[in-house]
């Protein structure tokens, strides 16, 4: 009978002083993979720009010189058109009269709300859907691993065109479930994989000779072990997200209410930035893009190293 | 299970998923409207916008249609494009294959460079150039196709003016098949600056992968052993363990093949040139259904196919890999 346990019951106190025990451990390992993540070069240039990039976005309003939205019109009522870069005007301005500086500064939240949003979705989903799999086995995972399959044949950025003109337009969250809505594929495909491997292992033999339920097993024996999995997948997502969003913004399929760094470049598009020669137009935004996704994947070096242990330096 | 078996349900597998793919394209197209609206003048009377909807088979339920087009998917007959009035086929397979000319060749020098360099990066692990070479690799991979595309139409196309500022042929060219177009000199002129694009993102995969796949190798005895025999550095590194490592790059490379078509569609737009993904985007905005869906499963049937024959390579070049 499953309602027969052969264990003694624990008392409160006991549960009370597992349950900080497991914390401690948890934090001692989460230590632990900070220090590997740390302690490798990349990762760390990796983390000084982000970093640089969260001020940028907090302090967005005192950086910026301009409000992005508003012309730049002097007191005698000229527009600053298509002006070169200056002190005044660090990347110049449109030909529309809009400051491009603060465009990109404004943009880093944009992109902020973007990445982090997107690969809390794409890891949970995705960890989720892998754990199940992988561990129940059978039909389940049959049936999850063959909606991954359909999610790996459709061509990446054509499909989230589509998802976005049949949702009417795009906005950030219209965007962003459409990206996500494809990229949970990776985490599911690989943390699926890692959770069969660690399942063959004596410690969950041991977890359940012990008593340890089916949830138990997931949630404190292979959920933590996957977890720089997650991690991983969930900050190449950021990159993904960003790179994808310039591009659907580039076409004309952006959010209209929003100033991303692919809006910018869109509108140096629309408006012949590369014929007349305003490469202050298009050069900062991309550069911003570059070094945004850059970093995340810098910082996903790190992580990468505690996944696979033979890349470390010793 | 022999190699035959896996390859027969693998195929099985890719039908369904195929299968699957058309009727989610299906029921999203399906979801926006009728798309005759767009395509006829205010002066149509609603007789005659019946009879257009009949001519091109959209008053017919839902599930007529959905047979229709299931029957459609086996038979390749697409029916007729809204905007171009033609056959379907006749307007995505020429576009189809200017895509082709330029996915190819960029994805070729993408993994033979990237794999070459991966080796080099995996050799001088420790050193400060593996540092230099594996941050570019990363800046490779961060780096939006069509932004770079977009830099370099700006420094070769109009600072410089070395190369043509988009297209497949200069303006008013009459030309009327592809074999035509490979002798013209100028066709390749218009294909440098599109694939240069594409080449440095689609590099930083392969550069990536062969490192890591190279570090795993060369911890293997067998490469000990050939030290030991006196192999020089060069000798162990391309000639031994290169190509054990290339293994995982052999398959990434069938499978990015299937993938680039989708990802040019940006390129295609910075450089307007007629390939099959800014064809499937325009179509999409012109609400012209025959040829979007045609080009999208198209995209998709090619993503399947080559995700197949990267399983079947990987089974056959590796003796280990159980099927």
């Amino acid at each position: 009978m499953a309602t027969e346990n052969p264990l003694p019951r624990l008392r409160d106190s006991d549960r009370i002083q597992r349950f900080a025990e497991s914390l401690q451990y948890q934090s001692v390992r989460a230590r632990e993979v900070g220090g590997i993540i740390v302690s490798n070069d990349m990762a760390k240039v990796g983390l000084v720009i982000m970093a640089v990039f969260v001020l940028t976005a907090i302090f967005a309003p005192q950086i910026a010189p301009h409000d992005p939205q508003e012309r730049v019109i002097l007191d005698d009522g000229t527009w600053v058109k298509s002006h070169p870069p200056s002190l005044e005007y660090p990347f110049g301005t449109t030909s529309t009269a809009h400051p491009i500086f603060s465009q990109v500064v404004y943009g880093t939240r944009v992109a902020f709300f973007m990445g982090l949003l997107t690969s809390a979705i794409v890891g949970g989903f995705g960890t989720v859907v892998g754990l199940v799999a992988g561990f129940y086995g059978g039909r389940t995972e049959n049936v999850l691993m063959r909606i991954v399959d359909v999610a790996f044949g459709v061509p990446f950025l054509p499909f989230i065109i589509v998802l976005i003109m049949v949702a009417g337009g795009g906005s950030i969250l219209n965007m962003i479930i459409a990206i996500s809505l494809i990229t949970w594929r990776n985490t599911a495909r690989v943390i699926r994989a890692e959770v069969v491997s660690i399942k063959e292992q004596p410690m969950i033999d041991a977890a359940r000779a012990s008593g340890a339920s089916n949830r138990r097993i997931v949630f404190y024996h292979i959920f933590p072990k996957v977890l720089p999995i997650t991690l991983l997948y969930s900050i190449f997502a950021i990159g993904w997200v960003i790179i994808a969003e310039a591009g659907l913004s580039f076409i004309g399929l952006g959010d209209p209410e929003v100033i991303s760094w692919g809006k910018t470049l869109n509108m140096a598009h629309v408006n012949q930035a590369l014929s007349n020669e305003l490469w202050f137009w298009f050069v900062p935004p991309g550069a911003a893009i570059v070094l945004f996704v850059m970093s995340a994947y810098l910082i996903a070096q790190g992580v990468e190293e505690v996944v696979n242990p033979q890349l470390r330096e010793y | 299970m022999t190699l035959r078996r896996f390859v027969g349900k693998r195929i099985v597998g890719i039908l369904f998923t195929y299968l699957i793919v058309a009727t989610i394209i299906f029921f999203l197209f399906r979801s926006v409207g009728s798309p005759i609206g767009l395509h006829i003048g205010e002066n149509v009377s609603p007789e005659e916008l019946a009879a257009i909807e009949a001519a091109f088979g959209l008053n017919q339920p839902w599930y007529v249609q959905y047979g229709e087009f299931l029957t459609s998917l086996f038979v390749l007959e697409w029916g007729t494009s809204f905007y171009y009035s033609e056959a379907t086929t006749g307007v995505v397979i020429p576009r189809l294959i200017n895509s082709l000319f330029l996915t190819i060749p960029a994805i070729l020098f993408a993994y033979v460079f990237g794999a070459v360099f991966g080796v080099f990066l995996a050799w001088k692990r420790g050193q400060p150039i593996e540092r230099v070479g594996l941050g570019v690799g990363i800046l490779f991979r961060s780096t939006p196709r069509f932004w770079v595309g977009l830099v370099l139409l700006f420094v070769f196309g109009v600072t410089l003016a070395l190369f043509p500022l988009g297209g497949i042929m200069p303006a008013g060219t009459q030309w009327t098949n592809h074999t035509e177009l490979l002798t013209r000199p100028v066709f390749y002129h218009h294909l440098v600056l599109p694939i240069l694009s594409m080449t440095f993102y689609l590099m930083g995969l392969p550069l990536l992968l062969m490192r890591t796949s190279m570090l795993e190798e060369i911890n293997e005895d067998y490469v000990d052993i050939v030290r030991a025999k006196g192999g020089s550095e060069r000798y162990v590194m391309y000639k031994h363990a290169a190509r054990n490592a290339l293994l995982p790059v052999t398959t990434a490379f069938a499978i990015a093949l299937g993938y680039s078509m989708g990802g040019n569609v940006l390129v295609e737009t910075v450089f307007n040139y007629p390939g099959i993904g800014r064809l499937m985007v325009d179509s999409v905005f012109r609400a012209d259904f025959p040829v979007a869906q045609f080009a999208f499963l198209t995209m998709a049937a090619v993503i399947l196919v080559m995700n197949l024959i990267a399983d079947v390579a990987y089974a056959f070049l590796d003796p280990r890999v159980r099927y």
